[in-house]
C-alpha cells in the first residue's frame, strides 16, 4: 500500500469519525447511525483536508507545503473534542428515539424476492464501479480533460507552489478557470502533503471516495424509508449509471458537487414535517456543513446553496414550522456552513483573479438575455437530453424511469395519501430544490458569452449528474416509504365510496399489468409531445409547415396581404391564425414555430382524453385507458410530423365527444360545439373537404331520433325530443357550413392567386359521379388496406363486429341505450370514412392526372385518424366479451372474430396494389403500423420498400388475429395480448421518431445556407433577392420541398425577398435565385442542387480603369 | 392542476385509491432492465476506454521534464507565466497546452502561435517551445534568437526532450553565453 493509500485512509477515517461523532450526537443510533457515517464520512475527511489547507495558508501564512498528517489528525482531534463537550453540554439528545422502536414496524415488508434482486444489483454496481474505476484510472491515468486543466493542476499549484499559491493562480489562463473553488484539488494537495510527494494514486482515490461516499448516502437517504432494499436499488441505480461511472472516475468535481448537495439536501428535508416515520432529522450543523463544502466545489455551488436556503426557509414557514424552531436550526446550519462559505469569500477576494461573474458577463450580455430564442434553446436542449436517444443515451435509459418515479412518487403523495397530514412538506421540498435547480441553467446558458450550443452541449452531462442522485434518492425515499405505509390503512375518504358507487363493482378491482403499463404510456405521450417535438430537428422541413408560418407572418405583419404557393395546394388559415399572434409580439419566426408546434402538440395530447371520455360514455368501461393509449400512439406520430395535423386530430376526436354527448345529452350547447370544432377541422387543413364527411353526424340525426323513440322502421313521429334532436344536428351541420362559405367569401382578401377552391370544386362536381362509382370503393379498400397492417388490423373486423352485435355490448344498463349509441356511433363513423375516402379517391385521381402528386399514400394518415372512433369502439368491444364472457362471448364468437380479423386482414392485403406498398412502407405505414411494420424490418423480413413477400403479406394478419384472440379472452391471454400491443407501439414510436429524425437532417441546409448569406452580406443583398418563382411552382412530390426552402428565406427575410416569373428582367439588378442557367458569373451555388444566385452587376463607376479623370459637372 | 388530474384523469383510470403498492412494484419491474441497459452501457464504456490508449496527455510523457525545470537567477525573468508554443493546431493544442502546465505546475502557462513569433517582446520570460518537425523547431528557434537579439536580451536554451525546448530569454543587460545547440 503506497503512502497515498495511507493518506486516504486517514483522511476518510477522520471523516468517519467526525460525522459518527456529530451523528450520534443527533440522535442517530444502530444501523442508520452505521449507514450515515458511512455517506457523511468522506466529504467530511475530504473537506477538512481541502479547507485546512486553505485557511493555513489564507491566515497564517502557511509554510512551503501544505499542513501534513499531523495537522490534519490534530484538527481532527480537536473538532471530535468539540463535538463531545458540545454534546456532554447539550445533555441528552433531543430527537434520540428509543432503540428498536426507530421505524414503525411494517406488516407486510418486501417480498424476499424483491430483496434479493435489489441486493444482487448492488453487488453488479459496486463490481462494475470497481472494474471502471480501475480501467479509466489506467486509460486517464492524470484525470479527464477537466481534471488536468482545472482540478489537477491546482493540486498541483497548491502543492508544489504553496506559499505562493494565489499568485499563481492569478497568473493562469482563464481557460484553465482559477477561480473555481478548491474543495477538490484541496483535498488532493493536502493528502500529498500527509503522504509526502505526489503519489499517483491519491487524485483518483479522491474521486472514488466521492463516488463511494455518493453511493453510500444514496443508500442511506433510501434506506431511511425503512426498506433497506430500496436503498440498495438507488445505489445500484446510481453505481450502474455509465455517465456516473465516467465522470465520477475521471477526477472532475461534478460528482463532489452531487455529492455535497445531496448531503445538504438530506438534512434540510430532514428537519421538515413528514419524515417523523423515517428516523428523524439529521443533525442541521451536518446540513450546513455540507452546504458550505457544496458552495467550496465549484461556482454554480453557491447558487444551489441559495436555492436550497431559500427553499428551505419557505418550507419552513409554510409547513407548520414555528419561527422558533426554524432559529434553532437556523444556528447550526449557520455555523457548519461559515467555514465553506467563509473559505469561497476569500478565495475569490484574495486568490482568485476575478470572482468568475466578470468572465460570465463580458460582452454585451443585454443584448444576449434579450433574446428568446438564446432562452428557449437551453429549454429545448435540456428536455432532449433525458429522451434515451441520441446524446442522452449516454445515461442509459435512467431519465425516463427516474421521472416515472418522480411522478409516482408525486402521486403518492397527492392522490394515495389523501390526508393532508400523510402529504409530505419534505418531499416537495425535494423536488423543488431539483426543478428549481434544472431551472437555474437556462438563465446561465441564455446569459453564457461563449457559443451557446458548444457551452450547452459541453456541460450539461455534468449538470445532470449534479441532480441526478439526489433525484434517484428521493424517488426511493419516497417510494419505499409510501411502500411502508401499512397495508390495512382504513379505507377510502367517502368520495371514492360515491366514485365507486357511480361506476359499479369495477372500480374496486385490483389493477392489470397492460393497464399499468399502458397508463404509463398515455402519461409519456403527454411528456412526449413537448420532449420529441423539441427534439426532433424538422424545422423548415415540409411545404405545409413553410406555408402556414409565412401565412402567419402575413397575416401577423402585414395583415394578410398573401403570399405565393404552388397553385395545386392550399392550405386553411387556421394554424396561420393562431400562430400569428405569437409573431405579432415580436417572437422570431422559428421560436413562434416552435412555440405554435409546443401548443397544437398540447391540443393533440387533449385528444387522448377526448377518445376515453368517449369510451367512457359509450362503454363506461376501463378499456378505454388501453384505448387511449393506443389510439393516441400510431396517429400522433404522424401528426408531429406536421405543425397543423395535430390540431386536426385534436379538433376531430373532441368534435365526435361532443357529438356522443349532444346525443346523451340533448344540450344546444355540445350541438355547438361539435359545428365550432367541425369548422375549425374545415379551417385547418387543406383537406378540410373531409370534413364533408361530418354529414354523417348530421344524417345521424333521423337514426338518432328513431333510436330515442324506440321506434323500428321509417316512421318518426313529430315529437318534441325527435325535432329536439334534429334541430341539434342540423345545428351542428350548420356551423361549419357557413364557417366555410364565410371563409370562401373573405379568404380572397388575403391570397392573392388562390384558385384551388373553385378549381377542386368544379373539379369534383364533375368527376365526382364517375370516380366515386368507379374508384371510390377501390380506393378505401386500398387505403383501409394500407394500414392494416395497423391499427385497422384489429380494430376494424371488432368494429363491425360489435355493430352486428350491438345490443350485446351493454346488457348491464338494461334498456339497451348504450348498445345503441355505441352502434349509432359506430355507423357515422364509417359513413363519415367512406365519404371522406371517396372525395379523397377524386382528389387523388386529379392529383395523379395533372402529376401533382405521384404518391399513394397522401390519404394514408387520414385514414390513421380517423381510425380513433374506431379504436375506441373495437376496445369496447373486447371489453364486453370479456365482461359478460358467459352472456356474450363464448369460445366460438371469438374464435370467430380472430378468424374473421385473419380473412378481412389477408383480403385487404392481396387486395392492395403493389405501389401501396412501397409508398407506405417507405412513408407512412411503418409510423403508423403499432410497431408491426418495424418488427418485420428487425427481423428482417421486410425490406426497406416494396416488400411484398409472403412473410409481410401473412404475418400481420396472423398477428392481428392473435391480438383479437388475446384481447378478448381472460386474465393471461388479455395481458399477453396487451403487453405485446403496448410493447409494439412504444418500439414503433421511439424507431420512428429516430427514423424520422435521421431523415429530415440537412434537408434545409441550402435555404439555410442562403438565409446566412443574406444576413451575413447585407451589401451585397442590400437590393433584395428575387426567387425565380416558376421554378419552384414546377416542382412536384418530393421536390416540392424546394418550394419550401423559398418560404424559409421569406419568413427570414421578409423585406428583402421579391417572388416573380421574370429573372431575366431582374437579372444583374438584384440577385436572383433561380433554376435557370445564365451565361453570367454565380454567385452562390450547392452541390448536387440546380440552384444558383446570380449577383448584382457592378456599378460601372467600378469597371473603369482607377486612373480615368473624373468628369466635371 | 394535481387536483384536476387526480380527479380528472387518474380517477377515471381506474388506479386503486390509497394502494401505491401495484404501481410501485411495476416501477421496480421496470427499473430492473433500465438498471440491466445501464450496466451494458457501463460495460461498452468500458471496453471501449480498455481499447483507446492515451485519452489525455497519452503520447505527452516527454512533458514529464517541465516538472523539474531549471532554475532561474534573482532577477533574471520579468514575465512570471512561461510561454508555451506548438506547432500542432487546436484542438490537439489545447491538450498538449494544459498538459504542459500541469507538468510545469505550479507556474502558469501561456499561449502563444508561431506566427510572428519573432515580433514579439520574449525579454524576461521563458519559452517552452513543442515542434514534432524539427525543421520547424529549428525555424521557431530561430524567431527566438531574431526577438532577442532585438531586444538585445541573453538566451539559454535547454532540451528537454526530443522537440521539446526550453528557452530563457534574460532581461536586457543580462547577456548569458549562449548554451549548448542555441542557434548562431
Amino acid at each position: 500500500m503506497t503512502s497515498g493509500w495511507l493518506a486516504a485512509l486517514a483522511v476518510n477515517a477522520s471523516g468517519a469519525l467526525l460525522a459518527c461523532l456529530a451523528l450520534r450526537a443527533g440522535g442517530l443510533r444502530g444501523a442508520r447511525l452505521a449507514r450515515y457515517t458511512a455517506g457523511f464520512g468522506p466529504g467530511l475527511g475530504l473537506g477538512l483536508a481541502s479547507l485546512l489547507l486553505f485557511f493555513v495558508r489564507t491566515l497564517g501564512g502557511g509554510g512551503a507545503r501544505p499542513p501534513g498528517l499531523a495537522a490534519f489528525l490534530a484538527a481532527t482531534i480537536v473538532l471530535a473534542a468539540a463535538i463531545l463537550v458540545w454534546t456532554r453540554l447539550r445533555g441528552r439528545p433531543a430527537q434520540a428515539p428509543p432503540r428498536g422502536v426507530l421505524l414503525r414496524p411494517l406488516r407486510q415488508p418486501l417480498p424476499t424476492a424483491v430483496r434479493v434482486v435489489a441486493w444482487l444489483l448492488l453487488a453488479v454496481s459496486a463490481a462494475t464501479l470497481l472494474v471502471s474505476f480501475s480501467v479509466i484510472r489506467q486509460a486517464w491515468p492524470l484525470g479527464t480533460w477537466d481534471a488536468v486543466a482545472i482540478w489537477n493542476v491546482k493540486a498541483r499549484i497548491l502543492f508544489r507552489g504553496y506559499e505562493q499559491a494565489p499568485a499563481f493562480l492569478k497568473q493562469a489562463e482563464s481557460t484553465s478557470h482559477p477561480n473555481y473553488p478548491l474543495l477538490l484539488p484541496g483535498a488532493v494537495a493536502a493528502q500529498w502533503s500527509m503522504a509526502g510527494g505526489e503519489d499517483p494514486w491519491t487524485a483518483p482515490l479522491t474521486g472514488l471516495a466521492f463516488l463511494a461516499g455518493l453511493g453510500l448516502l444514496v443508500f442511506a437517504v433510501a434506506a431511511d424509508s425503512g426498506l433497506p432494499a430500496f436503498g440498495a436499488v438507488a445505489a445500484a441505480l446510481v453505481w450502474g449509471n455509465p455517465m456516473v461511472l465516467k465522470w465520477g472516475s475521471g477526477q472532475g468535481a461534478d460528482l463532489a458537487v452531487a455529492y455535497c448537495f445531496l448531503g445538504g439536501l438530506a438534512v434540510l428535508a430532514s428537519r421538515l414535517p413528514g419524515r417523523e416515520d423515517s428516523g428523524g432529522g439529521l443533525p442541521p450543523l451536518l446540513g450546513g456543513i455540507f452546504l458550505g463544502l457544496l458552495a467550496w466545489s465549484k461556482n454554480e455551488g453557491t447558487l444551489m446553496v441559495l436555492i436550497l436556503l431559500g427553499l428551505y426557509g419557505l418550507w419552513a414557514l409554510r409547513h407548520g414550522r414555528d419561527r422558533p424552531s426554524i432559529l434553532r436550526d437556523a444556528v447550526p446550519i449557520g455555523v457548519g456552513a461559515v467555514p465553506g462559505l467563509a473559505a469561497v469569500f476569500l478565495f475569490k477576494r484574495l486568490w482568485a483573479p476575478e470572482s468568475g461573474l466578470d468572465t460570465f458577463l463580458q460582452g454585451h450580455p443585454l443584448d444576449r438575455v434579450l433574446s428568446l430564442e438564446r432562452w428557449f434553446i437551453p429549454v429545448r436542449e435540456i428536455l432532449k437530453r433525458l429522451v434515451p436517444m441520441g446524446e442522452g443515451l449516454g445515461w442509459g435509459a435512467s431519465w425516463p424511469l427516474v421521472l416515472g418515479g418522480a411522478l409516482l412518487a408525486a402521486c403518492a403523495s397527492w392522490m394515495f395519501l389523501r390526508e393532508r397530514r400523510d402529504r409530505q412538506p419534505w418531499a416537495s421540498f425535494w423536488a423543488a430544490a431539483a426543478g428549481a435547480t434544472v431551472a437555474s441553467w437556462i438563465p446561465i446558458f441564455a446569459v453564457t458569452p461563449y457559443g451557446q450550443m458548444w457551452h450547452i452541449q459541453g456541460s450539461l452531462d455534468r449538470l445532470y449528474l449534479q441532480v441526478f442522485p439526489m433525484l434517484v434518492a428521493g424517488v426511493c425515499l419516497r417510494l419505499g416509504m409510501a411502500l411502508a405505509v401499512d397495508p390495512d390503512r382504513p379505507e377510502p375518504s367517502s368520495g371514492a365510496d360515491q366514485e365507486s358507487a357511480r361506476w359499479g363493482s369495477w372500480e374496486r378491482r385490483p389493477m392489470s399489468v397492460p393497464v399499468w403499463l399502458a397508463t404509463l404510456l398515455v402519461l409519456g405521450m403527454a411528456v412526449k409531445t413537448f420532449v420529441v417535438s423539441a427534439w426532433l430537428p424538422r424545422i423548415w422541413l415540409f411545404l405545409d409547415e413553410m406555408f402556414y408560418l409565412v401565412t402567419a407572418w402575413d397575416l401577423g405583419h402585414w395583415g394578410g396581404r398573401g403570399v405565393p404557393h404552388p397553385d395545386f395546394l392550399f392550405y386553411p388559415p387556421l394554424p396561420s391564425a393562431l400562430l400569428a399572434p405569437i409573431l405579432v409580439v415580436g417572437v422570431p419566426a422559428p421560436m413562434a414555430y416552435h412555440v405554435g408546434l409546443l401548443l397544437f402538440h398540447a391540443l393533440l395530447t387533449s385528444s387522448v382524453v377526448a377518445a376515453w371520455l368517449i369510451g367512457r360514455r359509450l362503454f363506461g368501461e376501463s378499456s378505454r385507458l388501453l384505448a387511449a393509449a393506443l389510439v393516441f400512439g400510431p396517429p400522433a406520430y404522424t401528426a408531429l410530423m406536421l405543425m397543423s395535423e395535430p390540431v386536426f386530430v385534436a379538433l376531430y376526436t373532441w368534435s365526435l365527444y361532443f357529438w356522443v354527448r349532444t346525443l346523451q345529452e340533448r344540450r344546444t350547447r355540445d350541438a355547438w360545439a361539435v359545428g365550432l370544432l367541425l369548422s375549425g377541422l374545415v379551417l385547418t387543413r387543406f383537406a378540410g373537404y373531409l370534413a364533408v364527411g361530418s354529414l354523417a353526424l348530421a344524417a345521424a340525426g333521423g337514426l338518432a331520433v328513431q333510436w330515442a323513440r324506440g321506434i323500428p322502421g321509417t316512421r318518426f313521429p313529430p315529437t318534441r325530443e325527435a325535432r329536439r334532436l334534429l334541430r341539434l344536428h342540423l345545428l351542428l351541420l350548420a356551423v361549419p357550413v357557413v364557417t366555410a362559405l364565410l371563409w370562401r367569401a373573405v379568404g380572397s382578401t388575403f391570397r392573392p392567386g388562390a384558385v384551388p377552391q373553385t378549381f377542386y370544386l368544379l373539379a369534383i362536381l364533375v368527376n365526382f359521379p364517375l370516380e366515386f362509382a368507379l374508384g371510390a370503393a377501390r380506393r378505401l379498400m386500398a387505403e383501409i388496406g394500407y394500414v392494416s397492417l395497423s391499427t385497422y388490423g384489429f380494430a376494424l373486423p371488432a368494429a363491425l363486429w360489435g355493430l352486428v352485435r350491438a345490443k350485446h355490448l351493454d346488457p348491464l344498463s338494461g334498456d339497451g341505450r348504450r348498445a345503441g349509441e355505441a352502434r349509432l356511433f359506430l355507423a357515422s363513423v364509417l359513413t363519415f370514412l367512406v365519404l371522406s375516402g371517396g372525395l379523397a379517391a377524386s382528389f387523388m385521381w386529379f392529383a395523379r392526372i395533372l402529376s401533382y402528386l405521384p404518391r399513394f399514400d397522401l390519404y394514408g394518415r387520414y385514414v390513421e385518424y380517423f381510425a380513433i372512433p374506431l379504436l375506441v369502439v373495437a376496445f369496447g368491444v373486447f371489453s364486453s366479451m370479456r365482461r359478460q364472457a358467459s352472456a356474450f362471448a363464448s369460445s366460438l364468437e371469438r374464435l370467430a372474430l380472430a378468424a374473421a380479423a385473419l380473412l378481412i386482414n389477408a383480403f385487404l392485403l392481396l387486395f392492395i396494389p403493389a405501389p401501396f406498398f412501397a409508398a407506405s412502407l417507405e412513408g407512412q405505414i411503418a409510423p403508423n403500423s403499432l410497431g408491426i411494420a418495424w418488427l418485420l424490418r428487425l427481423v428482417g423480413l421486410a425490406g426497406q420498400a416494396g416488400d411484398t413477400g409472403l412473410w409481410s403479406r401473412w404475418l400481420a394478419p396472423i398477428l392481428a388475429a392473435l391480438l383479437v384472440w388475446g384481447l378478448t379472452s381472460g386474465t393471461r391471454g388479455r395481458r399477453a395480448a396487451g403487453t405485446v400491443l403496448v410493447l409494439l407501439t412504444v418500439v414503433n414510436f421511439f424507431l420512428g421518431v429516430r427514423e424520422a429524425s435521421t431523415n429530415s437532417v440537412g434537408s434545409a441546409l441550402y435555404a439555410s445556407q442562403i438565409s446566412e448569406a443574406v444576413t451575413a452580406s447585407p451589401e451585397t443583398f442590400a437590393k433584395g433577392l428575387y426567387v425565380d418563382y416558376p421554378d419552384y411552382r414546377r416542382e412536384t412530390g418530393a421536390e416540392a420541398a424546394g418550394f419550401a426552402q423559398v418560404f424559409r428565406v421569406i419568413s427570414d427575410h421578409p423585406d428583402k425577398v421579391v417572388v416573380g416569373t421574370d429573372p431575366e428582367a431582374h437579372l444583374g439588378k438584384m440577385p436572383v435565385l433561380t433554376r435557370r442557367t445564365f451565361d453570367r458569373p454565380v454567385l452562390m451555388e450547392w452541390p448536387g442542387l440546380p440552384y444558383r444566385i446570380y449577383p448584382v452587376d457592378p456599378p460601372e463607376s467600378s469597371l473603369k480603369p482607377s486612373g480615368a479623370p473624373t468628369p466635371s459637372p | 392542476m394535481l387536483r384536476m388530474v387526480e380527479s380528472g384523469l387518474f380517477m377515471s383510470l381506474r388506479l386503486p385509491p390509497l394502494q401505491p403498492r401495484p404501481w410501485i412494484y411495476v416501477w421496480l419491474a421496470v427499473l430492473v432492465p433500465v438498471w440491466a441497459f445501464g450496466i451494458w452501457m457501463s460495460i461498452q464504456m468500458i471496453v471501449w476506454t480498455r481499447s483507446s490508449a492515451g485519452l489525455m496527455c497519452g503520447g505527452l510523457e516527454a512533458y514529464a521534464a517541465l516538472s523539474h525545470l531549471p532554475p532561474v537567477r534573482p532577477g533574471e525573468l520579468s514575465e512570471p507565466r512561461i510561454r508555451f508554443v506548438t506547432d500542432v493546431p487546436d484542438p490537439s493544442a489545447s491538450e498538449r497546452f494544459f498538459c504542459a502546465q500541469y507538468e510545469a505546475a505550479p507556474h502558469a502557462l501561456a499561449r502563444i502561435w508561431p506566427p510572428g513569433l519573432e515580433t514579439r517582446n520574449l525579454s524576461g520570460s521563458r519559452v517552452i517551445l513543442h515542434m514534432d518537425d524539427p525543421a520547424v523547431l529549428q525555424e521557431a528557434l530561430g524567431k527566438v534568437v531574431i526577438a532577442a537579439e532585438r531586444q538585445k536580451s541573453g538566451m539559454r536554451t535547454d532540451r528537454l526532450a526530443p522537440g521539446l525546448v526550453l528557452v530563457t530569454i534574460t532581461k536586457p543587460g543580462r547577456s548569458e553565453p549562449a548554451g549548448p545547440g542555441t542557434p548562431r
